[in-house]
């Protein structure tokens, strides 16, 4: 057997040892290989600094564990965005049953900046029914969640008194792993009530969510965890996602260099065989 | 009658819900905005009976693989388990008490994340072994992906200056053409199956051919 042909039928076992090691090495030493700022970041950076006090900003958490590692540091970002600007009142729901807890997790976790629960922010917790959750969430937001997560009647939360439907809502960002999400968001909300939208997606949702962008119905996105160490960026913090942008870059170089040994060995084999 | 009725209440609602998106006629309890709002919260109501359903099935059909020692058996009782677990849990303490918290994130986060990201090596390995020039067609998917990929990643920067630019182009211009084709024919092949379940003409939803 050649040496091409060995190349060819080489074990997975091996494949997966180098993209372990090469992926593990900046975890734990990161090289901090320069990012730019995609311009659909920071139209989102931007929009959230214009916002004005008084200000309702809706994050919906619409992810779960499995994509934890890349979703979770966008929504860390934009919370702590948020948090960071004065008078803006912030309240957070989940389409997706595992929502709730995750941004129980955020809430309880981050420096909310002096900010109180109940009267700057509020964890609503989750609604069955997708698509028609969003609807009925749009258009009656008290008879939607009785009470939030904290088993509060949200009636009884200061911060809730005034906003009532999607009319009140002056921003809308998503965190969404797959359905419900983008164009559900984009049909019940952003499309009926003209609210400005924008969302954080995996990585490979982004190609299928750029449509929404071109056509002004998203104002901006941050695409997967590149478009969280983006946003950490703009923010002045190294999180999470950022500590991780070193081992994409290596990941994607060994997946990368792999097709191509794999494409070389092909041709080198295929030409020997006279094709 | 088993037939009718269930056509009659699927028509009635949905034309309640469609004209209600375009529409704002009437004033009150009996406003369209008003009805549509009642159905969508029965809807509501329906879907979390649903969830309960889809728990108690799980169990059932997982108790009959276990009953019948199917193959992966073993695989149904660690389901069982966990899922009597973390339900007694929930409804007695709540799903924000301490002791959800710890076996969610102790538990469920990582293990769903380890396993989500073990596609990482499945992914290099499927591309190693089935990622082939061996077309002109492959060598264009396989030259878009290389620059794609690269520019996605810090490390392309650095690599080719040139690459974000590229990889902006091949996503505002290929790819939005193709997915907005994608998503155009999605949403007409929508309205038709909704216009389609609307009349009638559409009845598999109800068991029937």
């Amino acid at each position: 057997m050649s040496a091409w042909n060995r190349m060819l039928s080489l074990d997975r076992r091996i494949v997966y040892l180098v993209l372990f090691v090469l992926v593990s090495f900046p975890l734990l030493s990161p090289i901090g290989i320069p990012l730019s700022i995609s311009p659909e970041t920071k139209a989102v950076y931007d929009h959230v600094e214009k916002l004005a006090p008084g200000s309702v900003v809706v994050v919906s958490f619409d992810y779960g564990p499995s994509s934890y590692a890349e979703q979770h540091p966008q929504a860390v970002a934009i919370v702590r965005h948020l948090m960071k600007r004065p008078g803006v009142k912030i309240i957070c729901v989940a389409f997706w049953e595992q929502g709730p807890i995750l941004a129980e997790e955020l809430l309880t976790s981050i420096d909310t900046m002096g900010k109180k629960y109940g009267e700057d922010f509020v964890n609503l917790g989750y609604v069955a029914g997708g698509e028609t959750a969003m609807s009925a969430f749009a258009g009656d937001i008290h008879k939607t969640f009785p009470v939030d997560y904290r088993k509060n009647p949200i009636s009884s939360l200061p911060m809730m008194k005034d906003i009532k439907t999607a009319k009140d809502i002056s921003f809308l960002f998503t965190i969404a792993a797959g359905s419900p999400g983008i164009p559900e968001f984009a049909r019940q909300i952003q499309g009926p009530y003209k609210v400005p939208f924008a969302g954080g997606l995996v990585a490979i949702s982004v190609p299928i969510t750029m449509p929404y962008v071109q056509s002004g119905q998203m104002l901006g996105l941050m695409a997967g965890l590149r478009g969280a160490a983006e946003y950490e960026q703009l923010l002045g913090i190294k999180g999470k996602a950022t500590l991780g942008m070193d081992a994409i870059s290596l990941s994607h170089l060994v997946v990368l260099a792999f097709i191509l040994i794999a494409n070389v060995a092909y041709f080198a084999t295929r030409k020997g065989r006279g094709k | 009658m088993r037939r009718e009725v269930p056509l009659v209440i699927t028509f009635v609602v949905g034309v309640v819900v469609v004209l209600d998106y375009f529409f704002r006629l009437g004033t009150g309890t009996w406003s369209l905005a008003n009805m549509s709002r009642e159905i969508q919260n029965w809807t509501l109501i329906i879907a979390a009976f649903a969830l309960g359903l889809a728990a108690a099935n799980l169990l059932r059909v997982h108790a009959g693989y276990i009953r019948t020692r199917r193959q992966g058996w073993y695989n149904s009782v660690a389901l069982i388990v966990t899922l009597v677990i973390m339900s007694a849990i929930g409804i007695t303490q709540g799903t924000n008490s301490a002791l959800y918290r710890y076996w969610y994130t102790g538990f469920l986060v990582p293990v769903d994340a380890t396993i989500f990201s073990l596609l990482a090596f499945y992914i290099t390995s499927a591309a190693y072994r089935a990622f082939r020039a061996r077309n002109v067609d492959a060598a264009i998917l396989l030259v878009t992906a290389f620059v794609v990929m690269l520019g996605r990643a810090p490390v392309g920067e650095l690599l080719w200056k040139q690459v974000p630019d590229v990889t902006k182009w091949l996503m505002d211009y290929p790819n939005m053409a193709g997915q907005r084709g994608i998503i155009i024919g999605a949403a007409v092949g929508a309205l038709s199956l909704g216009l389609r379940i609307l009349v009638g003409l559409e009845r598999t939803y109800l068991g029937q051919d």
